[in-house]
């Protein structure tokens, strides 16, 4: 008993050793005035301006859109991207048709769209819409594409056997055997897209943490640079634990996800 | 031996091949109601190829599976594989109630009775041994009662002692529900215990048409069947492909 309540103890506490120390540190090295605040204010100023900015609804319309950003790009390119993994998965002449172009499209850095973005979306909402959904797009392709491949002929086989139709296989034999990858694809696809999201915000926006961090680079509010990575951090931290919990509960079987947090 | 009509599955001049090299050569075969009849031979000698043919599963090159319902030899027809292909996102209970309609589902826990798992109904598959997966699996194809199940080397996976017990359970079901069986196996003890025929399948083509005539359950150590079984392993031995065919 003591064994296993000392066991959660280590795993509720020991992931927040880092992030405390490095706080710690930080406010060591700001306080004292080793670092000048222009370079790196001290905690307490970032907290303050985090409040500052929450209190005069800077901050919070700059996440809405920001978030808002975030998940059409998700929307549209994941929702793509598993779609084009179901329907090349699914069929082999699909796969003939598509797969090889968009393996050729996979290996083009997502940034290196950028001038082309440009050039045919200037830099409105479009643009950096098409950069997001374009970065989700992949994982979750491949990811779909490679979960229902790789699907236990025998299960399917026996599904058969035992009469089910090819709804019935597709519903219970098909698609929970790739959710599992699905899922690892939506994950990846939630890292590239903040990523993707930063990029195009610091890239001529009118409003979004992104906008937010440019401007107050140019006036050299650290201070508020600092927020803005912070709430990146965050929402980074937030859509993977999302994820997290998406495994969690649409996966109670897979050993993987059941005893460990 | 009963007539065509009277058989449950009629399988005629059965003939496969894979890229050129001959799998079954005419193979003809029948099976009564309630009759359980094992198959043995050495790997590769077509076994399995028959009963995934039976099944449904892949196509002769020529020849005929008819049953008695006229059908293509599949009324209701459940398989048994090597591995018990359990779906494991579906617990116990859910993979036994496979297909079944809602009105059905207490058949499955029935048969989960009969196997001796009615407690481990709520678990998730992953948690279960190799014996106690390949009960399940049989559990799953007595739900919907067939009236052919076809065995394709299910023991053979199994420790010595769980693969006795799991003859035992099947000849218990068997008993039972009087379905037919068809066994795959490559144990002649195994066919022998369990066949009320023992048909040896050497290079494609029936070598031995065996009757067991011993009462059950059968004593391994009875003369007779040791007779039996010798039989068997002679048929597996003296078949050896024969090197001047072709």
């Amino acid at each position: 008993m003591t064994v296993t309540r000392l066991g959660s103890l280590r795993q509720t506490l020991f992931p927040w050793i880092v992030p405390v120390a490095a706080v710690t540190v930080w406010f060591a090295v700001t306080v004292t005035g080793h670092v000048p605040q222009r370079i790196l204010p001290s905690p307490i100023t970032v907290a303050n301006s985090a409040i500052a900015l929450t209190r005069s609804g800077e901050l919070p319309r700059d996440l809405a859109v920001s978030a808002a950003r975030a998940f059409s790009g998700l929307l549209i390119g994941g929702g793509l991207g598993f779609t084009l993994g179901f329907i090349t998965g699914l069929s082999t002449t699909a796969h003939l048709v598509f797969d090889s172009s968009i393996q050729m499209f996979r290996t083009v850095p997502n940034l290196a769209l950028l001038p082309l973005v440009i050039v045919w979306f200037g830099i409105g909402e479009e643009a950096r819409i098409f950069m997001i959904s374009a970065a989700v797009f992949f994982p979750l392709y491949l990811n779909t594409h490679h979960g229902i491949r790789s699907v236990d002929k025998g299960l399917v086989e026996m599904g058969s056997v035992y009469g089910l139709n090819r709804g019935g296989i597709f519903t219970q034999i098909i698609l929970p055997a790739a959710l599992p990858s699905i899922l690892n694809g939506l994950r990846l696809a939630l890292g590239t897209m903040w990523v993707t999201l930063i990029v195009a915000e610091t890239l001529a926006a009118e409003a979004g943490i992104g906008t937010m961090t440019a401007q107050a680079r140019e006036f050299m509010r650290t201070d508020i640079v600092l927020v803005g990575t912070i709430v990146y951090a965050l929402l980074g931290k937030l859509a993977d634990a999302i994820a997290r919990l998406l495994e969690r509960k649409l996966l109670p079987w897979n050993p993987a996800y059941s005893s460990r947090g | 031996m009963g007539t065509a009509e009277a058989a449950l599955l009629n399988v005629a001049g059965l003939h496969k091949s894979y890229s050129g090299r001959e799998v079954l050569r005419g193979v003809d075969l029948q099976l009564q109601y309630g009759e359980a009849v094992a198959i043995v031979g050495k790997s590769g000698c077509g076994k399995s190829t028959l009963l995934r043919i039976i099944a449904g599963l892949e196509k002769p090159d020529r020849g005929t599976v008819t049953s008695s319902r006229g059908s293509e030899g599949r009324g209701n027809v459940r398989v048994m594989f090597q591995d018990a292909r359990l779906l494991p996102w579906k617990r116990v209970r859910d993979n036994v109630a496979l297909n079944l309609k809602p009105v059905e589902r207490d058949r499955a826990i029935l048969a989960l009775e009969q196997v001796g798992l009615q407690n481990r109904g709520d678990e998730w598959p992953s948690v279960l041994s190799g014996g106690q997966k390949q009960r399940v699996a049989l559990a799953r194809a007595l739900a919907s009662s067939p009236n052919l199940l076809l065995l394709d080397e299910p023991l053979g996976a199994l420790d010595a002692l769980t693969r006795l017990e799991m003859q035992q359970l099947i000849e218990k079901v068997w008993k039972e529900q009087q379905f037919s069986m068809l066994l795959v196996t490559h144990d002649a003890e195994e066919a022998a215990a369990l066949g009320d025929r023992v048909i040896s399948l050497t290079d494609g083509a029936i070598t031995l048409d065996h009757k067991i005539e011993l009462p059950r359950p059968r004593n391994r150590s009875h003369p007779d069947f040791i007779r039996a079984k010798q039989a068997i392993l002679a048929s597996l031995i003296v078949g050896e492909p024969d090197p001047g065919e072709e």
